[in-house]
């Protein structure tokens, strides 16, 4: 809160909290332009036809959502390992 | 991060504590206000406005069709997003080195809607002193009825922010109706909750936390700033201050703006609003905390046009500039030659070769078009197709079959050539695609 003076103590995120959030942050940005990225080149409800089947507004739709989470999943991975051999590595090296 | 501090003393970190800011009015929270009005207005807005009978800003995704007002943009048209994206990337960059932290003080969604759920926490309990004792007693009844208050306004307005964000991209008259009544699938209802839940936990709970750990613009705008970029400043020099602390009291990350320039400070000028008024009672010029530059600070003057202002507003120009001639005069048609994959080429009875292919015309235009198709750079080619124009509905896509043939004088080898998609009623539309021909 604010205590006249300003922060004596220093208040914050521990580092797996803030790790937690950065991660999960940043890999939804990246998530979110792969997903339009991919989407924009690729029709999910023209995938193994030739023709556009009748249901192509309810395959993209699930497509899309179910893209974005795959590509979520992905950057979280990545993001998360990426963390992990980072701050192993500073507390092996200590 | 865990590791320790310079000094080798362990870095210890205390739970975060909750900010509360004290309530502000004056200029800056004024002007901040206008832009909430005004930002929220259009996100919440927008969708209803209507255009040539239909929504005018629809993002449809399960038709693969953008609409914003007169212009219909499709897959095909990414690159113009991403164009977009880099003009707004290049905007942020040149208004941060002009006016520092604008963005975050007035027009970051998590400012906007943070503001507006702090307004709510403030109707249901009181201002900022009721509201730390409210937290720090026991749980009484009038708490709990003031909790659930807040929480009932807080997920209203979530829910109903999930609800606006989906109607850029479900038709939104039709979308609280058919909620109502079961017509929406699963994934309308997953992104209202989505949106609502993270509107809910950014600017609810989260909210300056965001800024200090989340955000990347926080931790990289100091490399656009300068010595003459605007920045909020305490003139420690006047030697004015009276420590009333207010200025500390009403920031919304909870720093103290006396201790110099900090990358928490979201330049909201809650500070400066807060200051002016005991500087007007104690009969001092007002702007002991001011929007200033460390420029001025240092006794020197401001600059306003510097090399970097004028690479960036120069660069900025030109991609604006640019983007606007690639919209306008943007041909509504796309043609995609697809060769036939299972025969390379044919030889026919009269032993002129052909070759197959599949052209794929997508018509962004909101009209409908008659379309016919030639060919350039192949000698005496002939076309032949099922019909000698095809129709192809406003913003549809055909695929039609073609049969190029070559006589068999000119065809050997391949050769590269073009094919031209025209529409007969209006000659500015016409593409050209290239493609291969293939024969002995």
């Amino acid at each position: 809160m604010n205590s006249p003076g300003g922060r004596d103590t220093l208040h914050d995120w521990s580092p797996v909290r803030q790790t937690i959030a950065v991660v999960a942050w940043c890999s939804f940005i990246a998530a979110g332009i792969e997903t339009m990225g991919f989407f924009a080149y690729l029709d999910p409800a023209t995938v193994g036809c030739t023709q556009l089947p009748p249901e192509a507004p309810a395959i993209r739709h699930a497509a899309y959502a179910i893209g974005f989470f795959f590509f979520w999943m992905s950057t979280v991975v990545a993001a998360s390992l990426t963390a992990y051999l980072l701050y192993s590595s500073r507390r092996a090296g200590r | 991060m865990g590791s320790p501090a310079a000094g080798g003393a362990p870095v210890m970190y205390a739970p975060h504590q909750k900010v509360y800011p004290r309530e502000v009015s004056g200029r800056f929270a004024t002007l901040r206000w206008a832009a909430v009005f005004a930002l929220l207005g259009l996100f919440y807005g927008l969708p209803w406005v209507q255009w040539d009978g239909r929504q005018a800003v629809l993002f449809d995704l399960p038709a693969r069709k953008f609409y914003i007002f007169s212009l219909t943009f499709f897959p095909q048209d990414f690159y113009l997003l991403t164009w977009l994206l880099i003009i707004a990337a290049l905007s942020l960059f040149f208004f941060t080195a002009l006016g520092g932290r604008l963005w975050c003080g007035y027009a970051c969604p998590q400012t906007v809607w943070t503001e507006v759920f702090v307004w709510m926490e403030r109707v249901a309990e009181g201002n900022w002193t009721h509201r730390i004792r409210l937290d720090r007693g026991g749980m009484t009844a009038q708490k709990l009825v003031r909790k659930v208050l807040k929480q009932c306004m807080w997920i209203g307005f979530a829910l109903f922010t999930g609800f606006a964000f989906v109607g850029f991209f479900v038709p939104v008259r039709t979308l609280g109706p058919n909620l109502i009544a079961g017509g929406v699938g699963f994934w309308a209802w997953f992104w209202i909750l989505f949106y609502g839940f993270a509107t809910y936990g950014n600017a609810g709970f989260m909210r300056e936390q965001v800024c200090k750990y989340m955000c990347p613009y926080a931790r990289f705008q100091s490399a656009m700033f300068d010595r003459d970029t605007l920045l909020i400043s305490y003139d420690a020099a006047r030697g004015d201050c009276i420590d009333c602390t207010i200025c500390v009291q009403v920031c919304p990350t909870g720093i103290d703006i006396r201790k110099g320039l900090q990358y928490e400070c979201i330049a909201c000028a809650a500070c400066i609003d807060a200051c002016d008024p005991v500087m007007d009672r104690i009969g001092h010029p007002r702007g002991l905390i001011r929007y200033s530059t460390q420029a001025e600070m240092d006794g020197r003057k401001a600059r306003f046009l510097r090399p970097r202002v004028i690479m960036y507003g120069t660069l900025l120009s030109l991609l604006i500039g640019g983007f606007a001639v690639a919209v306008s005069l943007r041909v509504p048609v796309t043609v995609d030659v697809l060769r036939d994959r299972n025969t390379l080429y044919r030889g026919l009875p009269d032993g002129s070769v052909e070759n197959v292919y599949s052209i794929r015309i997508i018509n962004k235009d909101q009209h409908a078009h008659d379309f016919r198709v030639t060919t350039t750079g192949l000698q005496d080619a002939s076309v032949d197709s099922d019909a000698a124009v095809h129709a192809v509905p406003a913003e549809s896509v055909r695929t039609v079959v073609v049969r190029v043939r070559l006589p068999p004088v000119h065809a050997h080898g391949g050769q590269d050539f073009q094919v031209m998609v025209r529409a007969d009623d209006a000659p500015r539309i016409a593409v050209r695609s290239r493609a291969r021909f293939y024969a002995d």
